[in-house]
């Protein structure tokens, strides 16, 4: 091994520290004298340019949300990943996206995305991510979002079978539930007819249409929106029930 | 319609109406009015308004409170602000987020029955029924597949 180490991964890390301890007049590229400083005055930019720096734009890693599928914790992963660490519980979290196209019936665990296909069939074990779409059939096993369960048009499966903070209907789909449906937000651009309390924003899109007994907080129906329904909208001066869907997600997956 | 257009009648913030309104034009309402309003064209009801009544309009902008029913011959919008109290009715419904309303909303653009939906039925949920059930729950699977 070569006493030089050689740096192979440049990110965006290593780039701010190489400037900050870029002395000033050891810039191999000093800085026009005609040019006009874009920074801000008295800003580090312009410090380091008027040192002689050339500093460029920095590509900054995009952010992503993770929710730990074991013990419900939110944190924030920066650029692409396969696995992560939670920061809580150590577990080690798969966050690659599934899409499940066939018989399944093995349990499935993800931070990323389950997509249940239209000629996927789950028979068994259970769909926990962070969004799940169902667009196949449950006959067994429940699928259980930690954050948005989308139901597409063509799904079958019963309502004690899936759970979510969010619930998403989407285009095309025409669902009728027979039980009270709790959610955070709703977003409807199918057909739903369902007793729906929900504690965030209830949104109807163009094309979409909300019917039974809705009682939420928040609603915004776009132009194009159907409403034909029971409503109560306004505060409520309740306990955020979020809460306890939270609470009753991680009771189920335990 | 534009909330910016002027419209031909207008119910001032200090004018207090115990009444029915009829009005052939466009109107808007800043006041209080205790009593119905009918409006063949349309009808801008003001953050200040305060109405006690059912309007039938043309199409409403909705931005105060209203206590009654609301029939729309075309459409209705709520700005945030609003507050109703009462059923609405219209071919088309805007509605902004931090509207207040209870009652019921009869809006329906595209035209197509709500209560003809497939309701949701699994395999696994049929299995503890009887073949009569079964049979049905089938049907309502190919419906729902199709």
């Amino acid at each position: 091994m070569s006493k030089n180490r050689k740096v192979n991964t440049l990110d965006s890390y290593a780039t701010i520290r190489a400037v900050a301890r870029t002395k000033p007049g050891s810039s191999p590229a000093p800085a026009e004298p005609g040019a006009e400083s874009t920074a801000p005055p008295g800003s580090l930019g312009e410090e380091l340019q008027k040192a002689g720096v050339r500093v460029a734009r920095t590509a900054v890693p995009a952010k992503h949300q993770i929710v730990c599928y074991e013990c419900g914790y939110r944190f924030q992963v920066h650029g692409r990943v396969k696995t992560t660490n939670c920061p809580k519980c150590r577990v080690l979290l798969d966050l690659a996206d599934h899409i499940i196209d066939t018989e399944w019936m093995e349990t499935v665990k993800t931070a990323g995305t389950i997509r249940l296909a239209p000629s996927g069939v789950l028979k068994s074990g259970d769909l926990i991510g962070a969004d799940v779409i169902i667009e196949g059939i449950i006959e067994g096993g429940r699928a259980r979002a930690w954050r948005v369960i989308e139901l597409g048009a063509g799904a079958i499966f019963s309502e004690k079978a899936v759970s979510g903070i969010d619930l998403r209907i989407a285009a095309g789909a025409e669902f009728k539930f027979k039980q009270p449906a709790k959610y955070h937000d709703v977003e409807v651009l199918g057909t739903l007819h369902a007793s729906l309390e929900a504690t965030g924003l209830v949104t109807v899109r163009p094309g979409g249409l909300l019917g039974g007994d809705v009682c939420a907080e928040h609603l915004v129906v776009e132009d194009g929106g159907g409403l034909k329904a029971n409503l109560q909208i306004g505060p409520k001066p309740v306990d955020a029930p979020e809460d306890e869907a939270t609470a009753a997600l991680s009771q189920s997956t335990k | 319609m534009d909330n910016n257009t002027t419209p031909q009648s207008v119910i001032s913030s200090e004018v207090e109406i115990t009444g029915t309104i009829k009005s052939s034009g466009s109107i808007r309402v800043d006041g209080k009015l205790d009593g119905e309003l009918h409006c063949t064209g349309d009808a801008i009801v003001g953050k200040s308004a305060q109405i006690k009544g059912n309007l039938m309009v043309s199409s409403a902008i909705i931005e105060g409170a209203i206590q009654g029913n609301v029939t729309a011959k075309d459409r209705i919008e709520m700005k945030s602000t609003a507050r109703v109290n009462g059923d609405i009715r219209a071919k088309r419904l805007s509605v902004e987020d931090g509207v207040q309303f209870v009652g019921r909303s009869e809006v329906n653009p595209s035209g197509s029955p709500i209560s003809g939906t497939a309701p949701v039925v699994s395999a696994a949920a049929a299995e503890d029924k009887t073949d009569e059930e079964r049979a049905e729950a089938a049907t309502v699977r190919s419906f729902a597949r199709r």
